[in-house]
């Protein structure tokens, strides 16, 4: 009885894990070629550019306490020698990476 | 210090020589950063320089992956199905450089007038940014107020990817299309972005230089590739093919000191590590090529450059983070000058040359920096491959030549540059008195040099 119920969840899980991956590896392609050049691919700014302009961990609890909004706006405005992504990305993308980067602190 | 290597042609071909070459090492020197990378990245140029043109590990980042990092607008469009993706600046990477120069030299040289004003000494324009998506680069075109024109100078095109991860380290590689071995790298020891960053056009420079010091500067094309390995191995290679700038095609090689046969293969390695306030890259790179003086057929001169060199830079958090770096490297060159010994132009044919440099510089912050250095040069001596001349040749045949330089750069702003040095020499051509047998003295040639330059 139950049955179509839950092949209605089924075909909507599946219908939705493509795009949610897809939204993953936009962020972590966008994370590479934006952020990782000096926080380093694990956010953890441990690479020769980010000791050199002393990037901040993003896996930090520091950072990690910040809301989503702040994050967003130091990628769309920049901060100290971070640079402003604000006119690079769209809105949807820094969404993206701001979602990428608590995904940093769980891995 | 500007240098060039002397085959005994005809007195024509010989100041077509000393000229291309004067030339060709101004140029060498003269480029530094560019806005134009600052305008694409929205960073200021301390970013990537501790002072220009010396490249930080953000610098070293951003030209290894190929000078495309941007921040700044841009046209765009997906790779979809069969159409391929657009990622153009929506602004032409453009930039200037112009320098104005005075120097002074110990001795006059005879005939001429002491204390010489350039206004402009050189100026450049710069074609410097990312092309594509993984496509940038360094081009640069000077115009040069002795010869009163414009030429293509150092450039570096390059395609760079960091895609894959073997064995889970980060791999960055590309491929370089570049006019000048040692242009491509990353460092400050290797002679292209090496000290002194700037120098006099009009002061006497000593004869000798090893192959991969400069003498190709410009007079060259290769394609190469490279790769570095977890932030530490850098591997390059690159192969040479003469292409003389102004000069007719197909190559005759009339006029032409240095016209490769087959290809002259470039190498490079070199390893890096840091800390938190520590650098340390140590490494080594040479050259081989075999060509022919004036002409593309007959016998042939082989050159083979092994050279060895470093750069330390220590950051000093007491001091407000200012830097002190140390460099060097010594380059051994070995020749067998079979063709410029059928011509007379070599007495024999084996010949060796050493080069050593070494400099410490302090970088106040961004807004200074104070310089001091040595070089020698010791070699072989032939009479005939380093003759005897007024002011520029050698009496006793020996291409020996020692001193020192110390420079203080002043940046009020990032862009500008008001720079004072003095070149000191203890041995010119071969000797410290009487050099060139007609009375000149090796500290004749010790120079003062005053470069007030603007990049925007």
């Amino acid at each position: 009885m139950h049955a179509p119920r839950y092949l209605t969840m089924l075909v909507v899980a599946l219908a939705l894990c493509p795009s949610w991956l897809v939204a993953q590896n936009d962020a972590a392609s966008l994370f590479k070629s934006k952020c990782a050049l000096c926080h380093a691919e694990n956010g953890s700014g441990n690479s020769p550019s980010g000791k050199a302009l002393k990037a901040k961990d993003l896996r930090s609890a520091v950072i990690q306490a910040k809301p989503d909004s702040e994050i967003a706006q130091v990628i769309a405005k920049g901060q100290n020698k971070m640079p402003a992504f604000g006119e690079k990305l769209k809105p949807e993308q820094i969404q993206q990476l701001v979602a990428y980067i608590r995904q940093l602190a769980k891995k | 210090m500007s240098h060039f290597r002397f085959h005994r042609l005809s007195t024509a071909i010989f100041l077509k020589f000393a000229a291309g070459f004067c030339l060709t090492l101004l140029w060498t020197e003269a480029a530094s950063a560019v806005p134009s990378y600052s305008r694409q990245t929205g960073l200021a140029c301390s970013s990537c320089h501790y002072t220009p043109p010396e490249l930080n590990a953000f610098g070293r980042k951003f030209k290894l992956d190929g000078y495309t990092f941007a921040t700044k607008p841009e046209v765009s469009e997906d790779k979809k199905d069969h159409n391929s993706s657009l990622h153009l600046l929506e602004s032409l990477p453009l930039s200037v450089l112009f320098d104005t120069s005075f120097s002074w030299t110990k001795s006059q040289q005879p005939t001429t007038q002491n204390g010489n004003f350039e206004f402009p000494q050189a100026a450049s324009l710069f074609l410097a940014g990312a092309w594509a998506s993984h496509v940038g680069s360094f081009v640069q075109v000077t115009y040069d107020a002795q010869a009163d024109h414009f030429t293509w100078d150092n450039s570096d095109i390059r395609y760079a990817n960091n895609n894959f991860k073997p064995f889970g380290q980060s791999l960055a590689y590309g491929v370089t299309l570049n006019n000048n071995p040692t242009v491509e790298d990353l460092w400050n020891s290797t002679p292209a972005w090496g000290f002194p960053f700037v120098s006099s056009n009009v002061a006497p420079s000593p004869l000798a230089a090893a192959i991969v010091n400069g003498t190709l500067a410009q007079d060259v094309a290769g394609i190469g590739g490279y790769t570095m390995w977890n932030d530490h191995l850098y591997l390059a290679g690159t192969i040479y093919r003469s292409e003389h700038i102004g000069g007719s095609q197909p190559n005759p090689g009339t006029g032409f000191g240095f016209n490769i046969r087959g290809t002259a293969p470039y190498w490079r390695v070199a390893w890096q590590t840091s800390s938190e306030n520590n650098y340390l890259m140590v490494g080594g790179y040479g050259m081989h090529i075999k060509s022919t003086p004036n002409t593309v057929t007959g016998p042939e001169d082989g050159f083979t450059d092994w050279a060895i060199d470093f750069q330390y830079d220590r950051t000093l958090p007491q001091w407000k983070n200012d830097v002190l770096s140390v460099r060097g490297t010594y380059i051994r060159e070995n020749s067998s000058l079979v063709a410029s010994a059928a011509a007379g132009a070599a007495a024999f044919a084996g010949h060796h040359l050493n080069t050593t440099q070494a400099n410490v510089e302090y970088h106040f912050g961004t807004r200074a920096s104070a310089t001091a250095g040595f070089f020698d040069v010791t070699g072989t001596a032939d009479p005939l491959l380093f003759a005897s001349a007024p002011v520029s040749g050698s009496a006793n045949g020996s291409p020996q030549s020692t001193g020192y330089w110390l420079n203080f750069s002043w940046w009020p702003q990032q862009n500008i540059d008001l720079a004072v040095q003095y070149t000191g020499y203890t041995r010119f051509n071969g000797a410290a008195t009487n050099y060139d047998a007609a009375g000149r003295n090796a500290n004749g040639n010790n120079t003062v040099y005053l470069l007030a330059r603007f990049i925007f």
